[in-house]
């Protein structure tokens, strides 16, 4: 897995962290039972504090997402398809709710929305 | 129209006058510091004199006098040098003394620093302070006492100012020389020892006899610029069948002549016949052109009358003495009796007012550009360190670091999902 860090983006780092370890997770890249490298490994690798990479996993962990073994690691943890499913449209309805905001912004109307909409998962489906 | 044209004018004119006062300002800054530093331009000149000639010079001087002198002097003496050498002594709650020998040449080069270093410690009430400085067979010899600092805390002061791979300490614990009945004879002067040695008495040690300038320094106040017990001179005097060696070692800027002597006394194997009492003096003197000028020091002749004809040991080193045998009388001489002349081994730094003026002039015209452009360097770098995306690349299956671009993980075999 590949995780980048853009230290000139508005977004903050432990944010960018958890927010490319999760869609790992929900894509399939990240399986069940994963490892991750260390926090000391990855603070080092990305010259970012240990407390941002800690924040980071701390949040993954509370989340469910990952699971800590004490003197082992830190793997992604089993979840059931359920759960997994449930993330995956917890997940998407937090991106299509800022594509919303950013379309009422600009002043489309619902119904252009939804037409919009309607014809991008079309031509998906094709 | 015309207004416009007098106010472009006018405009240019306060232009012209801000440019010339600043160039005028430039020059007169320039032009002092200049001056200054015309003063301060060092040349190194090697001047020393051929040990054969010391030598000579040494003897003839000896046979001269017609003072008895109750030493033995010899010249076959090789004292190792002492880079830093820590000293470990409780008496009058001089807990520890360091004389560090400096390379003269490198002697300004931390001599700031040192001095910084020993003020901070007197403000911080460390008891750390400077109690002499005198430039020896090429080598300023700081001593200084200071209490409550460790040996550790002393190696990293050491360290920190003249770097790791530079520092060697020797420790010499010599509280075992010390005790109450020679206390108030080590810090005498030669003179002083001599005297007490002619009443019979048999102390064990003359460490740290200090003169200055004329002056002796009391109890009090005095100063320990080192105690020397290497094992080389114990096995020199084990091998010449003496027992119960101490030695040594005193410094000094006296009249323009530096001392660095090294004192022994021998007990004889009888110590009830203080008829075979001898006693081993081995001293350099140094005229005043072996201290820099930019020390405060005059270059006049020492006072043996003999001036440094340019030549130098083949090895660079600085024992010489002439051998008299000890009569065992008893002696009041001066101290000018003890001192002799050998000006061996030593090197020269003499000021040059003809070097340094234009190379300076430049390198103050240089050195705002160039730390401009240094600055900006960094500047610049530090900025594209900081916008520059980092990335890191590991393996899901074992969460080892893999390279951008690697297919599989170098450590499971597993295949990497980029």
């Amino acid at each position: 897995m590949k995780l980048v860090i853009d230290c000139s983006s508005m977004i903050p780092i432990y944010e960018q962290v958890v927010q490319q370890v999760k869609d790992a997770i929900l894509s399939g890249d990240l399986p069940p039972g994963a490892v991750l490298p260390s926090y000391r490994v990855l603070a080092k690798e990305l010259d970012i504090s240990l407390l941002t990479v800690k924040k980071a996993f701390d949040m993954m962990v509370s989340e469910g997402l990952l699971v800590v073994a004490q003197g082992k690691g830190t793997y992604v943890a089993d979840r059931n398809e359920e759960a997994l499913h449930e993330e995956k449209l917890k997940n998407y309805e937090k991106k299509l709710q800022v594509v919303i905001t950013e379309a009422r912004r600009t002043g489309l109307r619902t119904d252009e929305m939804v037409m919009v909409f309607n014809m991008i998962v079309e031509e998906g489906n094709e | 129209m015309n207004n416009q044209i007098k106010d472009f004018f006018n405009q240019q004119i306060c232009l012209g006058k801000m440019i010339i006062s600043l160039i005028a300002v430039t020059i007169l800054v320039v032009g002092s510091l200049k001056t200054s530093a015309a003063g301060t331009s060092l040349q190194l000149t090697d001047i020393s004199l051929k040990a054969s000639e010391a030598e000579t010079s040494l003897e003839s001087q000896l046979e001269s006098t017609e003072q008895t002198q109750p030493f033995v002097f010899t010249q076959d003496v090789d004292v190792e040098r002492i880079d830093f050498l820590y000293v470990m002594n409780d008496i009058n709650n001089y807990d520890v003394s360091v004389v560090l020998y400096i390379p003269i040449l490198q002697y300004d080069q931390y001599e700031e620093e040192i001095n910084n270093y020993l003020v901070e410690q007197m403000m911080n009430g460390d008891g750390i302070y400077l109690t002499s400085g005198s430039f020896v067979d090429g080598y300023a010899v700081c001593s200084f006492d200071q209490y409550r600092m460790s040996l550790g805390d002393m190696t990293g002061f050491l360290e920190a100012i003249f770097g790791p791979s530079n520092v060697t300490i020797q420790t010499a614990d010599v509280s075992e020389y010390f005790d109450e009945a020679t206390v108030s004879a080590q810090w005498r002067s030669i003179i002083d020892v001599r005297n007490y040695l002619s009443d019979g008495k048999r102390p064990d040690c003359y460490a740290c006899c200090k003169v200055n300038k004329g002056k002796v320094y009391p109890v009090e106040k005095a100063y320990a610029p080192g105690v020397h017990d290497s094992d080389e001179i114990r096995n020199y005097s084990a091998s010449e069948q003496y027992r119960g060696f101490r030695g040594a070692y005193s410094d000094c800027l006296d009249e323009g002549v530096v001392i660095h002597a090294w004192m022994m006394v021998v007990e004889p194997e009888d110590k009830e016949s203080s008829e075979s009492e001898n006693f081993y003096m081995y001293y350099n003197t140094y005229s005043r052109d072996s201290v820099l000028p930019s020390k405060g020091y005059s270059n006049t002749e020492n006072d043996g009358g003999r001036e440094d004809d340019g030549s130098m040991n083949s090895d660079g080193s600085d024992e010489t003495a002439g051998e008299k045998e000890n009569t065992g009388k008893e002696d009041q001489n001066t101290e000018n009796s003890v001192v002799a002349n050998a000006d061996v081994g030593e090197k020269v730094v003499k000021a040059d007012e003809s070097q340094g003026g234009s190379g300076i002039f430049i390198w103050l015209l240089l050195l705002p550009v160039a730390a401009a452009i240094v600055a900006g360097l960094i500047i610049l770098k530090k900025k594209e360190k900081k916008t520059q995306p980092k990335m890191v690349v590991f393996c899901s299956s074992c969460g080892a670091l893999a390279k951008d671009g690697d297919k599989v993980c170098r450590t499971c075999g597993n295949e990497l999902k980029q």
